[in-house]
């Protein structure tokens, strides 16, 4: 099942416009922008009035929007989310990209795990988080249980298809200069699948904040994911929006700016002018 | 187990070996096994049922007809929003073919509703909607839309003009040309945006579902079995889901997928 695809453009700028033949104005470039948000505003408000009480204004979210930031209630949960975004991130990348790799070497590991890869594609996060909190108890190791167990399959696809995807020439190659194991590894196999591991690492990162939000509304109020749900039950969806925007805001920028810098340095070996 | 898979990649000789059972045996095998490995260790925890146990319950409720009943009520609801989101979102890729000012229009809420958590969909569209189906409808359409528009759009780019030069020399009509270049040029974007956006609409219909406090659904079936601490229905609906989602995925996504592209099998001759 093809649901990789469906995750790996959420980091990729969506909608880069090819290069303008001509230049265009600063008026022809924004104008559009401008135009939707006007649009937008002239949707949502009247919209507003039809579902009384329960559609928020835009006014109502920028005041929880401010809200958030000036009681700083919001601060502590987003730690709190993050650290449970940060232990899922690492231990499912590594776990990911160990099994991904195993997988391409392999194919008796291959055959025995596709079917259980295919499997955790396809399951919905509620389904994890529940089995898991049933099998575990409602802890914070259920949680982080749940949380590597969603996002590792999606790694080890990613890596297995990279692992998959490698030059059998250089393999002979190695074979025939007799290199030792760490050597393949630092020369030959890394180097070939560093894409997939950084493409696979950062699609860890934006799904596990994504669907910390859901592990967490399920089973506790604390963290962004409780807090989302204890305003939906309070019937607050102004604060449901507003907390959102917070959170994914911040996350949007950590994805853009650490991910892109690092990912820089690791490729500055790479001939630039290929594409 | 790892150094001699790996030495028996090296020499070639696995492969081959592999090669030769079918696609199929091995997998199996691998499940089995995870089954094997459950019936030895569930007597050691407390709370994992028996494989007997999960297997009687999925027999009552293959009985029953309300599973059916609840299955059907949620491929009713990831139809209906799967349909509005993926007509929406050709609609705006359609928009954004040939005009730069409609793409950045649609720029917007294709990366706000990309970078959305579910999540956060699901809760705003149950209190805004209230805890219908429409929510349902609403959270999908919108959470796939933008994969479908991304991906529309990547194939809409990739069209070769030259096919639609050539059609324009032999005076083509425009049903014509529909039927017989465009559709046959994008098939395959389409088709493969349709399959992303199936498996995700999947994921928020039961995301929805859990939240939205609904008595038929399959999400609403988790959400039962998880109130009742019955870990073997859970078990069972989990297999009924696997079940509905590869078997669309295998009766109805894959021979349409073949009858559709079946002319270039025959031109290829495989």
């Amino acid at each position: 099942m093809t649901v990789r695809g469906t995750w790996d453009i959420a980091e990729a700028e969506v909608f880069e416009a090819p290069a303008p033949p001509k230049a265009e104005g600063f008026a022809a470039r924004f104008l559009p922008y401008l135009a939707f948000i006007i649009a937008a505003l002239a949707v949502w408000w009247p919209l507003t009035f039809v579902f009384e009480p329960f559609l928020p204004s835009p006014w109502e979210v920028v005041t929880a929007f401010v809200d958030a930031f000036v009681s700083g209630d919001i601060f502590s949960h987003i730690a709190i989310s993050l650290r449970r975004v940060a232990i899922a991130w690492v231990v499912s990348t590594l776990l990911g990209v160990a099994i991904g790799i195993w997988m391409g070497r392999s194919r008796l590991t291959e055959a025995f795990l596709s079917p259980w890869v295919m499997v955790g594609l396809a399951l919905p996060g509620p389904v994890i988080i529940l089995f898991s909190v049933l099998l575990i108890g409602v802890q914070e190791s259920s949680r982080l249980v749940a949380l590597v167990v969603a996002v590792t399959p999606f790694v080890v696809n990613i890596v297995h298809q990279g692992v998959r995807a490698t030059d059998p020439g250089l393999e002979e190659m190695a074979k025939v200069y007799r290199w030792s194991r760490p050597t393949w590894m630092r020369e030959l196999l890394l180097p070939q699948i560093a894409g997939p591991i950084f493409a696979a690492n950062r699609f860890a990162f934006a799904f596990s904040w994504k669907i910390v939000l859901i592990v967490e509304a399920l089973t506790t109020s604390e963290g962004i994911g409780g807090q989302l749900g204890f305003f939906f039950k309070l019937l607050r969806p102004d604060k449901v929006v507003a907390w959102t925007l917070v959170f994914t805001v911040i996350m949007t920028l950590v994805d853009q700016y650490v991910f892109r810098k690092t990912e820089g340095r690791i490729f500055a070996w790479r001939v630039t002018t290929s594409d | 187990m790892t150094g001699l898979a790996d030495t028996a990649t090296e020499t070639g000789l696995e492969s081959r070996r592999v090669e030769r059972v079918s696609p199929y045996v091995l997998p199996a095998v691998g499940v089995a096994m995870l089954l094997a490995l459950w019936f030895v260790v569930h007597p050691l925890t407390r709370f994992l049922p028996s494989p007997q146990e999960v297997w009687a319950e999925g027999l009552d409720l293959i009985a029953e007809p309300a599973t059916y009943q609840n299955i059907l009520r949620s491929l009713q609801r990831l139809l209906i929003g799967l349909s509005a989101g993926y007509v929406l979102a050709f609609l705006v890729a359609l928009a954004g073919r040939g005009s730069n000012w409609w793409r950045r229009f649609f720029t917007i809420p294709v990366y706000v509703t990309i970078t959305t958590p579910s999540l956060a969909f699901a809760l705003f569209c149950l209190t805004v909607f209230g805890l219908t189906d429409v929510s349902v409808y609403v959270s999908v359409a919108a959470v796939i839309f933008p994969f479908v528009v991304v991906s529309l759009h990547e194939g809409f780019e990739s069209l070769d003009s030259r096919l639609d030069d050539m059609s324009k020399v032999y005076r083509l009509s425009r049903r014509e040309r529909l039927r017989h270049v465009s559709i046959p040029e994008m098939a395959p974007f389409l088709f493969a945006a349709l399959r992303n956006a199936y498996a995700l609409g999947w994921k928020i219909v039961v995301v929805t579902e859990v939240f939205s406090a609904q008595q038929v659904g399959i999400g609403a079936e988790y959400n039962r079995a998880y109130d009742f601490f019955a870990l073997e229905t859970l078990v069972v609906w989990v297999v009924f889901f696997l079940i509905v989602v590869f078997g669309v995925e295998f009766a109805v996504f894959r021979p349409w997928e073949r009858r559709v592209f079946r002319w270039r099998d025959a031109r290829s001759g495989t």
